[in-house]
C-alpha cells in the first residue's frame, strides 16, 4: 500500500496509462493477423494455383480454378442449392424462432426463465449430437416411424432420412438459439400496449399483426434471417448427414477437393466464392439495419 | 388480439411443438445412450449402461475424450489472455472503436469449413522448434480461438462499459498500478461477465468439429470429430453413449459456471448490496 502521499504522482501515473490503452488491444490484433487475416490471404493466393494430376498444387497465377466455379454447369448447380436450402432454412427458422420469441414476450413470470433456458438449448449442443439426435428419429427403425406405427398412422415404416425435410429441420436447429435471442431483443423494445390499443381500435388479430408487430419487428427479423442464412450456407456436416444425397452444397464440396481430391487450389476458390456470397448477404443486413434506424425505436 | 382464445390455444400449441423440437434430439439420445440393445431401434428393448462400459474401456475414444478437454481448456484460457485486455481498452476508448470490433468479431461469420482449410493451409506447413504444427491441439485450438475470441468479446464489452468508471480513478487515486487496479477492483466485479465469457470459449470449442477435422491427425482427433467420422459406421448405441458424453459434459460445465454463479451472489448479498 503506497501512503496517502503519493496520491499526486500515483494519479498522473494513472492517466498516463490511459493513452497506453491501444497496447491493450495488441495482442488481440496480432493474433487476429497471424490466425486469421494470413490464412486467409493464403486461401486467397491458392485459389489462383495450379492443380497437377497426382500432386496438391503448384504455384501459378491463374484464373482457370475460378472459371470453373463460375461456369461449370455441376459447380453452378452447386451453387444453387446451397443458396436454395439456406434460404428455405433461413425462412423456417425466423418463423419458427418468431413465433416462439413471441410466446416468450407475451410470457411472464417464472415460466419465462425456463422458456429462455430452452431457447438457449440448441446454442449449447455440438452440431454432431444434434446430427446424431435426429439420425435417430428419421430412419425407418427411428423413433417417428415406431410413433407413427403405433399411433395406427401409418403400417408401413416411414423413412424421412436423406430427405430435404431432414436436412431443413437438422439445419434451422443450429441457427434458432441466434434468431431467437435477435428477435427477442427487438421484440423487449415494443411497448404490448400499441398491440392492445391496436385491438381496441377494432383491428382484427391478423391485421394487428401485419400492420402493427410486423412492421415494428421488422429490423430483428432482418438481422435474425442474414443471421441464419449466413450460418446455413457455411455447414455441410448437417446437410449431408440428413438430407439427400443428391444436395450438395458448396461446403461439401471444398472438403471433397481438400480432403479427398487433394485439390487445394480448387477448394481455395470455392470458398473465396462462398465468402463473397456470404459478404454480399451480410452488406445486406448491414442496409437493413440503417433501414430498421430509420424505422424503429 | 392477445385475449383472442383460438389464437392463444394455436399459440400455446405451436410453443409446445417448438419445445418438444428443442428436447427432442438430446431425449432420444439420452434414452438410446441407456438402451441394452445391440443396434439402434424403436421400441427400446430394455436398459442397462453396459455401452458406457463399452465407451469409457475403449481407449480411442477415452483418448479423443482428452483432446477434446485440452484443447477446450487451451481455446478458453487463450480467448482470456486475448479478450480481457482488448475488451476493456474497446469498453473504455472511443477512438477507432467500431472498425476495431467489427474486425474482432469477423471471424465468427467465417464458416468453420473456410477457416478450417485456410489454417490448415496458411500455417498447417509451420514447423516450430522441430515441433510440427499441423495436427498439435495448439493450432486447433488457434482455430477454435477465432470463434471463441469473438464470443468472448462479445460478453465482456457489456460487462466492462456498465461497470462503474470511477472505481477504476478511485482505485488510481489510492495508489494502485493500472494493473493492480484491474485485478483487485475490477476483475471482482466484472467476474459473472468474464466466467460467462469462458465458458462461451470453452463450450464453442468442445462442441466445434469441422476446423478440428481439417486440422488434427489420428493421435490429436476430438471427440466431436471421431462421433462424425464414425457416423456411418457405427449403428450400436455406442455412438449416442459418445454424444450423450460431449453434452454432458457441456450442461456439466454450465451446471458448475450457475452453481458459482448462485454461490458467489449469496455471499456478496449480505454485505455488498
Amino acid at each position: 500500500m503506497t501512503a496517502e502521499t503519493d496520491i499526486l504522482p500515483t494519479r498522473s501515473k494513472f492517466s498516463a496509462a490511459l493513452p497506453s490503452l491501444p497496447w491493450l488491444i495488441m495482442p488481440t490484433l496480432v493474433f487476429i493477423v497471424v490466425a486469421f487475416g494470413w490464412p486467409l490471404l493464403y486461401l486467397v493466393r491458392m485459389s489462383f494455383n495450379e492443380h497437377p494430376a497426382g500432386g496438391i498444387y503448384v504455384e501459378a497465377w491463374t484464373l482457370k480454378n475460378y472459371l470453373v466455379v463460375l461456369t461449370e454447369p455441376n459447380m453452378l448447380s452447386v451453387i444453387g442449392k446451397t443458396i436454395y436450402i439456406s434460404l428455405v432454412t433461413a425462412i423456417v427458422t425466423v418463423v419458427a424462432a418468431f413465433f416462439f420469441a413471441q410466446y416468450v414476450w407475451l410470457c411472464d413470470g417464472h415460466n419465462r426463465i425456463l422458456l429462455l433456458a430452452i431457447a438457449i438449448g440448441p446454442m449449447l449442443i455440438s452440431e454432431v449430437s444434434v446430427i446424431i439426435g435426429w439420425r435417430m428419429f428419421f430412419p425407418s427403425n427411428g423413433l417417428l416411424s415406431y410413433t407413427l406405427m403405433s399411433a395406427g398412422l401409418t403400417d408401413q415404416k416411414v423413412n424421412l432420412l436423406g430427405t430435404e425435410l431432414a436436412a431443413v429441420v437438422g439445419l434451422s436447429y443450429i441457427s434458432v438459439s441466434y434468431c431467437f435471442f435477435s428477435i427477442l431483443s427487438v421484440l423487449n423494445g415494443i411497448d404490448r400496449n400499441l398491440l392492445t390499443a391496436s385491438a381496441d381500435l377494432g383491428a382484427s388479430p391478423a391485421r394487428t399483426f401485419f400492420t402493427v408487430l410486423l412492421p415494428l419487428a421488422k429490423g430483428g427479423i432482418a438481422a435474425a434471417f442474414t443471421q441464419a442464412f449466413v450460418f446455413t450456407m457455411g455447414i455441410y456436416a448437417t446437410t449431408n448427414a440428413l438430407g439427400p444425397d443428391s444436395l450438395w452444397t458448396m461446403p461439401y464440396e471444398i472438403q471433397l477437393q481438400m480432403l479427398t481430391r487433394r485439390n487445394w487450389p480448387m477448394a481455395a476458390a470455392i470458398a473465396v466464392v462462398l465468402i463473397a456470397i456470404i459478404a454480399v448477404a451480410a452488406m445486406g443486413i448491414q442496409w437493413l439495419r440503417h433501414r430498421k434506424g430509420a424505422s424503429h425505436v | 388480439m392477445f385475449e383472442e382464445r383460438t389464437f392463444r390455444f394455436l399459440h400455446r400449441a405451436f410453443a409446445a411443438l417448438f419445445i418438444l423440437y428443442v428436447v427432442l434430439p438430446l431425449a432420444i439420445t439420452a434414452v438410446v445412450a441407456f438402451s441394452d440393445d445391440n443396434v439402434v431401434r424403436f421400441p427400446i428393448r430394455g436398459f442397462s449402461g453396459r455401452w458406457f462400459g463399452v465407451f469409457f474401456n475403449d481407449a480411442q475414444w477415452i483418448n479423443a475424450a482428452w483432446n477434446s478437454l485440452q484443447i477446450a481448456l487451451i481455446t478458453a484460457a487463450m480467448s482470456m489472455v486475448l479478450a480481457l485486455p482488448a475488451s476493456y481498452a474497446l469498453a473504455n476508448g472511443k477512438k477507432a472503436r467500431p472498425v476495431l470490433q467489427t474486425l474482432l468479431i469477423l471471424p465468427l461469420f467465417v464458416p468453420g469449413v473456410v477457416l478450417g482449410i485456410s489454417v490448415a493451409m496458411g500455417l498447417g506447413s509451420i514447423n516450430l522448434f522441430g515441433y510440427d504444427l499441423f495436427g498439435s491441439r495448439i493450432l486447433v485450438a488457434c482455430a477454435h480461438t477465432l470463434w471463441a475470441l469473438p464470443l468472448a468479446i462479445t460478453v465482456l464489452i457489456p460487462t466492462f462499459e456498465t461497470l462503474d468508471k470511477s472505481l477504476m480513478e478511485a482505485a488510481g487515486d489510492l495508489g494502485a498500478s493500472p494493473l493492480r487496479a484491474f485485478f483487485n477492483v475490477i476483475m471482482p466485479v466484472a467476474m459473472t461477465g468474464i466466467v460467462s465469457a469462458g465458458l462461451f470459449a470453452f463450450i464453442t470449442s468442445l462442441n466445434e468439429f469441422i476446423m478440428a477435422l481439417f486440422l488434427t491427425t489420428r493421435d490429436t482427433q476430438t471427440l466431436p470429430v471421431m462421433l462424425w467420422l464414425s457416423l456411418r459406421s457405427s449403428a450400436t448405441p455406442q455412438i449416442a453413449v459418445a454424444s450423450f458424453v460431449l453434452a454432458g459434459s457441456v450442461f456439466t460445465a454450465v451446471g458448475l459456471a450457475y452453481a458459482w454463479f448462485t454461490l458467489s451472489r449469496r455471499r456478496r448479498e449480505p454485505t455488498a448490496f
